[in-house]
Order: C-alpha cells, then sequence, then structure tokens
C-alpha cells in the first residue's frame, strides 16, 4: 500500500524561506569553473592585445580596450560559470529526486 | 541582510562603479583625441605640419605643405601631423585600423585629425562610410619612414 504524503502549507512555506548554502567544495568547483572560463576568453582575445602601440593615442586606446576586455572576461566568465557549474551539479542523471 | 540581498547590491553597485570608471577614462580620452600636446604626448616637438586630405569616390589624395599630391600618404616617424579632410562628393570615412579610430570626411566641412607614428611601416587606410558601389576599393596606404 502506497502512502503519499502531503506537504502542510507551513512547510512549503519553510521550504521557499531557505536556502541551500554552498559548501567549501562547491565554492571551489564553481570557481574552478570560473577560471577555466576566463583564461580560454582571454586566449581568444589575444589577452586584450588589440593594438600595436605604434602611436602614443593607439596606445591609450589599447589600453582601454585592455581594461574593457579583461572586465568583460570577468564578469562573463562569472555568470557562464555560474550556468556551466548549475548544469553539472543539477544534471539529471536519473536517480530521481 | 541576508546574503543574497548583499551579493545583489554587490552586482548593482559593482556594475555601476565599473561603468563609470569606463565612461570616464573613455570620455576623457575622446576629449583629448584631437588635441595636438596628447597626439604629440610629451614630445618637445608638437610642431605640426599640415596636410590636406580630398576624399572623392573611389580613392584619397594628399596635398602637401609644398603643393605636391599623392595617392598614397608618406610621413615621417616621430613627427606630428595634422590632417585636414574634406570630401568632393560624399559622405568619407578616414579609417586608419593600426590607430583604431576614425574620422568621417564631409562634404565643404573640414574635419581634422592629428597623428604622429612612433614606428615605420606600412600602415593601410581604409573608407569607413560606405561611399558608392566601389566603396570597397577605396583603400590606401600611410607609409611611415625614418
Amino acid at each position: 500500500m502506497n502512502i503519499i504524503r502531503v506537504e502542510t502549507s507551513e512547510e512549503i512555506k519553510e521550504e521557499h524561506l531557505t536556502y541551500p548554502r554552498m559548501t567549501l567544495k562547491d565554492l571551489l568547483y564553481y570557481f574552478a569553473i570560473v577560471a577555466v572560463i576566463f583564461v580560454i576568453f582571454m586566449w581568444v582575445g589575444n589577452f586584450g592585445n588589440y593594438l600595436n602601440p605604434v602611436s602614443p593615442i593607439s596606445e591609450d586606446i589599447g589600453n582601454l580596450y585592455k581594461v574593457t576586455y579583461i572586465l568583460s572576461g570577468v564578469i562573463f566568465s562569472l555568470f557562464e560559470g555560474a550556468i556551466v557549474y548549475f548544469v553539472i551539479k543539477f544534471w539529471d542523471r536519473g536517480k530521481g529526486r | 541582510m541576508s546574503v543574497v540581498k548583499k551579493l545583489e547590491w554587490v552586482t548593482i553597485i559593482g556594475a555601476i562603479a565599473i561603468f563609470i570608471y569606463l565612461g570616464t577614462i573613455s570620455g576623457i580620452l575622446t576629449y583629448q583625441l584631437n588635441t595636438p600636446q596628447v597626439a604629440a604626448q610629451g614630445d618637445s616637438n608638437d610642431n605640426y605640419i599640415t596636410i590636406k586630405v580630398v576624399a572623392q569616390q573611389f580613392f584619397w589624395t594628399f596635398i602637401y605643405p609644398n603643393g605636391t599630391q599623392s595617392t598614397v600618404l608618406h610621413i615621417k616617424v616621430n613627427q606630428l601631423y595634422k590632417l585636414e579632410m574634406q570630401s568632393k562628393d560624399v559622405v568619407h570615412g578616414f579609417f586608419i585600423p593600426s590607430l583604431g579610430y576614425q574620422f568621417d570626411v564631409f562634404p565643404n566641412y573640414i574635419t581634422f585629425m592629428y597623428i604622429r607614428f612612433t614606428q615605420p611601416g606600412t600602415y593601410p587606410v581604409y573608407c569607413a562610410q560606405y561611399c558608392g558601389p566601389g566603396h570597397y576599393t577605396m583603400t590606401t596606404e600611410i607609409i611611415v619612414t625614418d
């Protein structure tokens, strides 16, 4: 005989109020993925080196490009790293909940 | 304040800080782009030589101070030049990829830009505004010599 357990409204409310905490292992995995994505991003863009400094102004423009590229890389890798991490962590491996 | 809320604020404030930083240095650079002192950057020789640039479908003409003309720009390394650019017909764009910037060239209006190369070489120039069916052929070179 199967018994179906029905959650009370209090239990549901409590579940929604608590956030699952990331363990140290989770954080290490996440930042490892972020680091890998960041390195790939930088490698693809020649580490932000877009212009050869053949002129004082082009040197300034090149530096500005590099700063913009690195900051974009940090933001990109943080968000993409989160997506990749969640895909791996919550992959449905057929074990059910 | 919960951890999630704190992270949310860090994201918002961090994004604002990044945009303010990039906007400020971009603004300063853009403002200084057309000043000979910046183009020379501390070089005592900030006396520039003026070269007129005439754009027309589909080639560039450079007129030097002594009156000679050429379709390829010949300049000296480390010398500051002022390019006075004007179009004979439609809007063109004087784009030097090696420098990373370009200026539009209009008919009946003089646009000027300062250039100083610190390395000799040959640098391509493209028209960066669609100016007609031969737009893609409107290229030239800047030859920088010692």
